[in-house]
């Protein structure tokens, strides 16, 4: 997908890069949840089948 | 309360937008979380209830509901994906605060379950705060031009996708028959998936009594993972072969495999927990596509309030599946049964419940032209009396 002409622009350059910031942030520490998640389901999964 | 709140507010929704929509709901559920640990700590139950039932079961609905339009802005060539992406993160979500919260819990009240309650409740609404704070500050309404690389809108409606290029409004879309159906597929599709879902451990472990309750929390965490990934994969798949065929995939091989685990489940372990992840892709799918299909047929005007109304089909649910279940458990109890089959009757119940829906789906058609919106100003009245 191509960047958006987004409702946002003539927005200070400041708040996107703050933005992209706190979106990397987000996902960093989701991803990070999703992995514990999916590891402590897998470790009890073992538990089903063990 | 989830599904009654994305109901009652998910015009407010539409009017507000996503960003202020997730801060309120952000706002409700981190209260929530400190209204139930005053509850805790005073002995209040209560205050519990108030606390995270009322205000995070509304906090709950609006955050549920308020991705749904946006990404569907972002993705107008894959609505199936973008909807399956919104509705993932519900599922994830489950798949990270349950073990989270029982780590917590651990952490912090060791043996003394209770004396942990307090500080798990605070710990949680700390972490939420942040997190939901961070998703309002970040998310972003594409703008009016905005479409694809390379991709052109229809100029036209398709009746064999039954991808309308009209719109129809929340309140208009009531009136048709096409939400009503949708409704009970949702209903169909939901109480058949929570009612087994609810009940999953007692469940594996009657099908199968060597199964002991560390494995059985496996099997529960398992059904996550596939209700988590069915979100996604049955929904961006929906794209490709349109949603009524994937809605009649959820619900007629959703019954065969019922089928198949109340006749020949206790034959393998390992059969029945294969039919039993597809089973719950399924129940995920079916919550995943469901604002797709409402795009395709209302198309994207309202389709955030058209869907927290639809929501209620949930609620609805909610409250039918257990109840259809453990009803049953305590009536074959009475009558001496035990093992699986405490939970035939439910399984060949649920069978019936997913024709139910099926049925539905088979009857869903284009919506009438009488219903779409021509007049833009008055669509903006709507919006802004809605």
């Amino acid at each position: 997908m191509s960047e958006s002409s987004s409702s946002t622009a003539g927005r200070p350059e400041g708040a996107d890069a703050a933005e992209r910031t706190a979106a990397v942030v987000l996902w960093v520490i989701v991803g990070a949840g999703l992995l514990y998640g999916v590891g402590e389901t897998i470790a009890r999964v073992t538990q089903l089948f063990g | 309360m989830l599904g009654l709140s994305a109901a009652v507010l998910g015009t407010w929704v539409e009017r507000n937008g996503p960003r202020k929509t997730m801060a309120v709901s952000a706002t409700l559920w981190v209260a929530g979380f400190l209204v139930s640990a005053l509850g805790v700590s005073v002995g209040q139950l209560w205050i519990v209830y108030l606390g995270y039932g009322v205000l995070g079961g509304i906090g709950l609905g609006l955050g549920y509901i308020s991705p749904v339009s946006t990404l569907i802005k972002w993705f107008p060539d894959r609505p199936g994906l973008a909807t399956g992406l919104a509705i993932m993160g519900f599922g994830g979500g489950a798949l990270i605060a349950s073990p989270l919260s029982n780590r917590l819990l651990g952490l912090y009240g060791g043996e003394d379950v209770v004396a942990g309650l307090v500080p798990t409740f605070l710990t949680l609404a700390v972490v939420y705060a942040v997190l939901m704070g961070l998703g309002a500050y970040v998310i972003r309404v594409p703008a009016d031009d905005w479409k694809p690389e390379g991709w052109t809108p229809p100029e036209k409606s398709d009746e064999t996708s039954m991808r309308t290029t009209a719109d129809v409004t929340a309140r208009n879309a009531l009136r048709t028959p096409q939400f009503w159906l949708l409704w009970t597929v949702l209903f169909c599709n939901v109480t058949a998936g929570i009612g087994i879902l609810a009940q999953a451990s007692p469940i594996v472990q009657n099908f199968f009594p060597g199964v002991g309750a560390a494995a059985a929390a496996g099997f529960v965490s398992l059904l996550s993972l596939a209700n988590m990934a069915g979100r996604l994969v049955w929904s961006s798949a929906s794209d490709v072969i349109g949603r009524k065929p994937t809605y009649m995939l959820y619900l007629g091989v959703g019954a065969l495999l019922y089928l198949g685990v109340a006749t020949f489940g206790r034959s393998s372990l390992l059969l029945f927990v294969l039919m039993s992840v597809v089973i719950l892709s399924f129940y995920g799918g079916g919550f995943a596509t469901i604002p797709a299909y409402l795009k395709d047929l209302f198309g994207g005007l309202q389709v955030g309030a058209i869907h927290g109304r639809l929501l209620t089909a949930w609620s609805a649910a909610g409250i039918a599946g257990p109840l259809i279940v453990s009803g049953i458990q305590d009536l074959q109890t009475a009558r001496g049964e035990e093992g699986a089959d405490l939970y035939l009757l439910s399984l060949y119940i649920m069978v019936g419940v997913l024709v139910v829906g099926f049925i539905a789906n088979l009857l869903v058609r284009p919506v009438d032209e009488r219903h779409h919106e021509t007049d833009p100003d008055q669509l903006e009245s709507e919006g802004a009396s809605a």
